[in-house]
């Protein structure tokens, strides 16, 4: 049984190099509905960005998560914590079951290797022996419905073509937690349609999806639970209709815990 | 009011979180996981090899002829203002050459291994440990394509082996060996401090007019001294010297093995401490 448990995680990281390209670019990620200074503060001449503050959230198996938000809400630095890609500043994180990212289109392809090739190079990157992926291989293949592009270096696909090989690879390899990045929306309305169905079966095996995004649409249709996040904190969350009801009011409501994040950030 | 459960639910649970690992630990576990996954990076690195095949039918070999070029070249105008035999000097220069482009290649892409796996490690968790290992593994194979010139060039001169030339495997293994903190330090420093880089390739051109390869340590008469201020005169000489059949002084062998220990428990505290800033830095 897969679940994720994160209690009180906070992530703070430095900003080092070109910090005026670094500070504008993170400014512009924090969004213009963001209060600046909960975000990006100076400690010791530093630029100190607070990602995520005081996240905690229970997901259990079987559970379509959505982390709805403005760019630099947090969403993609939670599902990074989530992979393990980023290790939180503090807080405990629990995460049961074997978790596949979709973060990048990219996935960390090499763009002038081909397609086979890189279902290759991604499964390694997933764990899997290359003997694993071999076997899997003709399913992934089939599934990305790329056909002869397959032979082809990936630098010449589309980003559709792109979300495909990588959605393929990652839900061939059967994870108990799946994570998706908004990019989603790059495949067109059949392959989403297809995708959303091998998501619903992959669900329906008490696994776990969690899928960023700030498209209203897209999470009223692919999730049951919703997670607003702004400035690095969850500041509602609950069934996707009543959270995206007061997403498009934009004034998340006045709770607990966004109070208690208030006072410890002023301690 | 569900939000109020879930904290509760939390709350009770939070004993049943392992007790977090310390930075030590975490560095230990990144090691060991990164050597385990040996198919991970030895796939890697071929995977570069190959990258380097592409579009070319030499591929690495390029690398290997124009070392071939530059031997054939300095060997015969060296020889000649050293005024040592020809027969003497190009084994050595060859030797020299070939275990030199390995030192300064493992330090060279050492400095951009963590920036170039920016990609992988942004999107994945893989141990850093595997990110060194593949730049180690990449200039190794680069390395037996050049040791066809070395091979041809101890057959052509008829350059006598002994048992004793089995030593040079050893200088070979602790190249690599060393490669391994090297990468690891350079790579987490180069991150970092972006204009690291290049300062390092260019203090490595310095160092290979510092060390013997060009020029023998006879020449330096008394001031043979300056050579044990060099520490990469110690490995290429264990790696090379036996092949020439040269006895290796045990100053040497202390300086090896005196590196190897210091660099690898420098190297590894820094990475306990740094581990998990790398994903920022890239």
């Amino acid at each position: 049984m897969s679940s994720i448990r994160l209690s009180n995680i906070n992530l703070r990281f430095p900003l080092y190099r070109d910090s005026s390209r670094s500070l504008k670019r993170s400014l512009l990620e924090a969004g213009k509905a963001v209060s600046r200074s909960r975000t990006i503060s100076t400690d010791g001449g530093h630029t100190v960005v607070n990602a995520l503050n005081n996240v905690t959230c229970n997901i259990e198996h079987g559970e379509r998560i959505g982390l709805i938000g403005t760019n630099g809400a947090g969403k993609s630095t939670l599902l990074r914590v989530l992979a393990g890609i980023y290790e939180p500043t503090s807080g405990d994180i629990k995460v049961e079951g074997r978790v596949n990212a979709l973060l990048n289109i990219g996935l960390g392809s090499d763009p002038d290797a081909t397609g086979y090739e890189n279902i290759l190079l991604r499964g390694l990157y997933m764990g899997l022996h290359p003997k694993e992926i071999e076997k899997l291989a003709p399913a992934i293949a089939e599934f990305s419905e790329l056909g002869e592009f397959l032979h082809v270096p990936v630098r010449t696909y589309s980003a559709g073509m792109g979300m495909r090989l990588s959605f393929a690879i990652a839900t061939a390899t059967h994870p108990d937690i799946l994570l998706m990045d908004e990019w989603i929306m790059a495949g067109d309305r059949r392959f989403l349609q297809k995708a959303r169905e091998r998501v619903d079966s992959f669900v329906s095996r008490s696994q776990i999806l969690i899928l960023a995004s700030h498209s209203p649409q897209i999470l009223a249709q692919w999730c049951t639970r919703l997670f607003w996040m702004d400035s690095g904190s969850i500041v509602m969350e609950g069934e996707t209709d009543a959270v995206l009801k007061q997403y498009e009011t934009g004034e998340p409501p006045a709770s607990p815990s966004d109070t208690q994040q208030l006072t410890t950030l002023a301690s | 009011m569900s939000g109020n459960l879930a904290l509760r639910t939390i709350e009770t649970s939070a004993a049943g979180y392992a007790p977090r690992r310390t930075n030590t630990q975490l560095a230990v576990d990144d090691l060991v996981a990164g050597v385990e996954s040996w198919w991970l990076w030895s796939t890697l690195a071929w995977q570069d090899i190959r990258q380097r095949y592409r579009g070319s039918i030499l591929g690495p070999f390029w690398l290997t002829i124009s070392m071939a070029i530059m031997v054939g070249a300095l060997g015969f105008l060296y020889s000649a203002i050293w005024k040592i035999e020809i027969t003497t000097f190009l084994p050595y220069l060859t030797l020299g050459v070939l275990f030199w482009n390995l030192i300064s290649s493992l330090i060279n892409e050492g400095t951009s291994a963590f920036i170039r796996a920016e990609s992988i490690m942004l999107q994945v968790r893989m141990p850093m440990t595997v990110h060194v290992l593949r730049s180690v593994v990449r200039n190794f194979i680069i390395f037996l394509h050049n040791c066809v010139v070395a091979a041809a060039v101890l057959l052509i001169f008829a350059v006598p082996q002994s048992l004793y030339s089995l030593v040079s495997l050893l200088g070979l293994f602790l190249i690599l060996l060393n490669g391994i903190w090297v990468t690891l330090l350079l790579g987490m420093v180069c991150a970092r401090f972006r204009d690291i880089g290049p300062i390092v390739s260019s203090l490595t051109q310095i160092v290979f007019f510092l060390t013997p390869i060009i020029w023998m340590p006879d020449a330096l008469g008394n001031k043979f001294w300056v050579l044990y201020l060099n520490p990469v005169y110690a490995f290429l000489e264990i790696a090379r010297g036996p092949l020439l059949g040269h006895t290796i002084p045990m100053p040497v062998w202390g300086m090896a093995f005196g590196v190897t220990t210091v660099g690898f428990l420098v190297t590894f505290l820094f990475f306990a401490r740094f581990r998990a800033r790398i994903p920022f830095w890239v």
